[in-house]
């Protein structure tokens, strides 16, 4: 789906930082790929050079293989839904309306919503599991069900890849686990391509089918999880004592610090 | 090696402050050797200082006018910043001054009133009255700023609506007494022109005292800059010191206010450029305040001599150094981080989402009634007059009712587009408190139209009509450019705002001073008077609203888009920086459109989105239209209370709403939470 080359990218400013250097990767179409790597590492840069939010210094990012910058700015919001680690929840607008604006890509500013898009929003939601207060306010949710309806819009725009950037970072463990596992079925169900910043080793181990691990802008890692679940590739990745830890009954394991 | 790079670092930075007074003091010099020279070459310097030749008439004129002037710039610069980096240490906000926290307003509000309206055997009190009216100012904008834990964006918005609240009281004061106009004006765009040594006898003991006091209490200040609770258990008494040096700080600008009028941004710019050079501790801020304040002023003052020398005119050096001096708001907002405040991130309450059909349809019967009642009543001294009713009906009632009618509609008009405007504005921009008013946006259309009307000889209306609307429009320009990341930070375009309409206020009222017998025209229209307007104009005016409002309602869907930030508008493919530009090109052409029939100073673009806001009108589409009929009815009643108020006195309707949005916004902000 995204195929990068030779990717870097630079801060601006009068001093610029080389954050990201030499990146290569394909993300794989249909996969659910975990983007992980220490603080400071580059993850959420590389998430937004995926989205389009920054511009790279140099090398070739591709889309389908078309270079990024050709896609035009409703087309591409067809292709890729992008969420960003704190959206701006608008203090005005109800959960459906939110979930509406999934449909501006397909309808621009004018275009009349028809049956099928009110299908559409009503389907997200419905998957996401917030029909229920659909018309409460999205400000007036807590951070679980706000991360479900943003979850809705994104599916609601209907593009075959979704970037989301540290989904569950504000949530509780359950949450955690709820907001991946429907990701993760989503992907099964509707094929979509995701690709997600994620903080929680455990969870990626779970949930992630490809992992790319960054250290200070540069790719150290890649591969599926049965390989990241190892006590040596995340020492490696995450520079700190740590180990895992084989779950009785399982081909999992599980991960502690040392 | 490393050591000494480090320790070599701080030093360097720890210089800037005494190269800066180093070369204030060199051009001071300057500037005393140019007006002694004449003295100087031919050996009576001492002389002329101390006991000049009656006879010899250019010693004269130094004696008792240059000398005071010089003496005057120098306390009151120093006197002004002094006071300024007293007032920033004590609030700990890097843009809090006299000027901008209405201190110098509130003196200047005060002493009009008592000049206007006090008998002659009070004039004791003068000064206490003053000092009152600073302190009441400053006062209440704390009080609006501390329920908000002092967040530097709400201290700066209070002063600047206490500003214009007491500005707008200024004036209506001001307008019934015209015969006093032209030397309130020079006195209120600070005057240094001195004609003898009475001024700066007045301010000099007065400084001197306010600072000994100020530099006394510096060191307890240091304690302040850690905070309340940390001062308190190191045994400070914090309110006492707060405000004993507040008090002082106040005492010292009412003084240079009361004898020099207003000289703004010395008291701003001063003590927040001396802080960016390494200044910390507040004791050598203070003296080196001190110094930079007195010197920088007396430099300024030397350069608007030269000018005034040239022209003839008097150019007022208070008003010159708001144009030296607001640029410094706009270098202090790239260097100070100024944080938001904490954005109000406590949830909404879960309000119910109700149609608001029931209160738009009450807003439009509100609308109806209130244009028959004020098309056919009036106050005429002594109880309602209703035309053709208690009046007889006769042949030029209709000529009555045409000409109150032009005047209501075109009130009413004015307000819907400035609604417009404001809504898009605060949208848009993404900040609820964001208006044309606040943005800059018709102070620079009113300075088109005043330039183009005063200096051009332009009369034609809708030739004034283009050219305020460019005016509007570069002004917009200049502020985006100023601040390109201003969607991230909403706070930033109010504050660039704030330092644009400073500088315009600052030309508009040197243009006022040199304009002679158009003054009093020009300040009505500045008022936001109806008086002259006319049936074509205010046509025009509504058909460009229509046309634009109807066009805004059409875009709502992209409008709400952007209400989601840069990231997700453009996520979801909106074009988000073209589609900005658009929509605040539309409300900068519907503002100066408002502004050239009712003047800038009408808070209706402020007040009637919020209010629509808090009324429940959540959707672009509805907000647009509720603050339409809010900004309607407002206008009218206003224009309503203009007319009659003091009937026969005529007052300008903007003032009236000025008055109005004003009074609003404070008891917003002091009941709010």
């Amino acid at each position: 789906m995204f195929d990068l080359k030779d990717v870097s990218f630079q801060s601006d400013g009068k001093h610029p930082k080389t954050l990201l250097d030499d990146i290569t990767v394909s993300f794989p179409t249909g996969a659910f790929s975990a983007i992980v790597g220490h603080n400071g590492s580059g993850k959420s840069t590389l998430l937004k050079l995926l989205a389009r939010k920054n511009k790279p210094a140099s090398g070739d990012i591709a889309l389908d293989h078309t270079p990024l910058s050709d896609h035009g700015t409703r087309d591409f919001a067809r292709k890729v839904a992008y969420l960003p680690q704190n959206p701006v929840v608008p203090p005005h607008l109800s959960v459906r309306e939110l979930v509406a604006f999934g449909r501006y890509p397909w309808r621009g500013a004018f275009g009349r919503y028809r049956a099928e898009d009110h299908a559409q929003i009503d389907r997200a939601m419905d998957m996401t599991h917030v029909t229920e207060f659909k018309d409460r306010l999205v400000a007036s949710l807590s951070g679980g069900e706000r991360q479900r309806v943003w979850l809705s819009m994104l599916l609601a725009q209907d593009a075959p890849v979704l970037l989301l950037d540290e989904p569950t970072s504000a949530l509780d463990v359950g949450h955690q686990r709820d907001i991946l596992q429907l990701v993760a079925d989503l992907k099964d169900k509707i094929g979509l391509t995701v690709i997600a910043v994620l903080h929680d080793i455990d969870m990626v181990g779970r949930f992630a089918d490809h992992i790319l691990a960054l250290r200070g802008g540069r790719t150290c890692w890649q591969g599926d999880a049965t390989h990241f679940m190892d006590g040596a590739t995340l020492r490696d990745i995450f520079q700190t004592e740590i180990d895992v830890i084989a779950v009785p009954g399982s081909t999992r394991s599980v991960s502690y610090v040392k | 090696m490393s050591t000494q790079a480090s320790l070599s670092t701080p030093r360097t930075t720890a210089n800037i402050p005494l190269i800066l007074v180093a070369v204030l003091g060199v051009c001071g010099v300057g500037v005393l050797l140019v007006d002694f020279w004449p003295f100087l070459s031919n050996g009576m310097a001492a002389q002329v200082m101390f006991s000049p030749d009656e006879t010899d008439f250019q010693q004269l004129l130094f004696h008792y006018s240059t000398l005071p002037r010089l003496s005057m710039a120098f306390l009151c610069g120093a006197g002004l910043a002094l006071a300024g980096a007293a007032i920033q240490t004590v609030l700990r906000n890097p843009l809090a001054s006299p000027t901008t926290l209405g201190v110098g307003a509130g003196v200047e509000f005060a002493l009009t009133v008592f000049i206007l309206i006090a008998p002659a055997s009070l004039a004791l009190f003068q000064e206490a009255f003053a000092l009152a009216g600073g302190m009441i100012a400053l006062g209440a904008v704390y009080l609006i700023a501390a329920k908000r834990g002092n967040a530097t964006l709400w201290l700066i918005l209070a002063g600047m609506i206490v500003n214009l609240l007491l500005q707008s009281g200024t004036q209506i004061f001001l307008l019934f007494n015209e015969q006093y106009l032209q030397s309130v004006f020079m006195w209120g765009a600070g005057d240094l022109a001195q004609n003898g040594w009475d001024a700066a006898l007045f301010v000099l003991p007065r400084v001197v005292i306010g600072m000994i006091a100020v530099l006394a209490l510096s060191r307890p200040l240091d304690l302040l800059a850690l905070g309340d609770d940390t001062a308190n258990s190191l045994g400070a008494k914090v309110t006492v010191l707060r405000l004993l040096i507040l008090g002082f700080a106040v005492f010292i600008t009412a003084s240079v206010i009361s004898a020099a009028g207003m000289i703004g941004f010395v008291g701003l710019a001063v003590p927040a450029a001396l802080r960016i050079a390494g200044l910390t501790r507040s004791r050598d801020l203070m003296i080196y305040s001190v110094l930079t304040g007195g010197l920088a002023l007396l430099v300024i003052d030397f350069i608007v001599r030269q000018f005034n020398g040239l022209g003839g005119d008097v150019l007022p050096t208070g008003a010159a150094t708001a144009l030296f001096g607001a640029p410094f708001i706009i270098l202090i907002l790239r260097k100070a981080r100024i944080m938001p405040g904490a954005q109000s991130n406590d949830h909404p309450n879960d309000q119910h989402i109700i149609s608001k059909t029931g209160l738009s349809l009450l807003l439009m019967a509100v609308l109806i009634v209130g244009v028959v009642f004020s098309l056919f009543t009036s106050l005429d001294g002594t109880g309602f007059a209703v035309l053709g009713w208690t009046t007889p009906w006769q042949d030029s009632s209709l000529d009555v009712l045409t000409g109150r009618a032009e005047r209501t509609f075109a009130a009413m008009i004015c307000g819907a587009a400035l609604a417009v405007s404001g809504t898009l504005i605060q949208r848009v921009g993404r900040n609820p408190l964001a208006s044309p008013e606040i943005t800059g946006v018709s102070s620079a259309t009113a300075l088109a139209i005043i330039i183009a009307l005063a200096i051009f000889g332009v009369g034609q209306r809708a030739d004034l009509m283009v050219i305020g609307a460019a005016g509007g429009v570069v002004s917009l320009i200049v502020l985006l450019a100023l601040c390109r990341k201003f969607t991230h930070a909403p706070h930033y375009m109010l504050l660039n705002g704030l330092a644009l309409t400073a500088i315009l206020g600052a030309i508009v009222r040197i243009v006022l001073t040199r304009s002679g017998t158009q003054t009093s025209m020009l300040m009505s229209w500045l008022a936001g008077t109806t008086y002259f307007t006319n049936m074509d104009e205010v046509m025009i005016v509504a058909a460009v609203t229509a046309v634009l409002l109807i066009t805004a309602i059409a875009l709502r869907r992209p409008l709400e888009l952007a209400s989601l930030g840069t990231d997700q508008a453009v996520s979801l493919g909106l074009g988000i920086s073209v589609f900005q530009f658009a929509m605040m090109l539309l409300a900068a052409i519907l503002a100066a459109a408002a502004t050239l029939l009712v003047g800038p100073l009408s808070f209706v673009g402020l007040m009637a989105p919020h209010l629509a806001r808090v009324a429940g009108y959540r959707l672009a589409g509805g907000h647009l239209l509720g603050a339409v009929l809010i900004g309607v009815n407002v206008m009218m009643v206003a224009e309503w209370l203009a007319r009659n108020l003091l009937y026969p006195q005529q007052l300008p309707t903007g003032l009236i709403a000025a008055l109005i949005g004003t009074s609003y916004f404070l008891i917003l902000a002091v009941r709010n939470r």
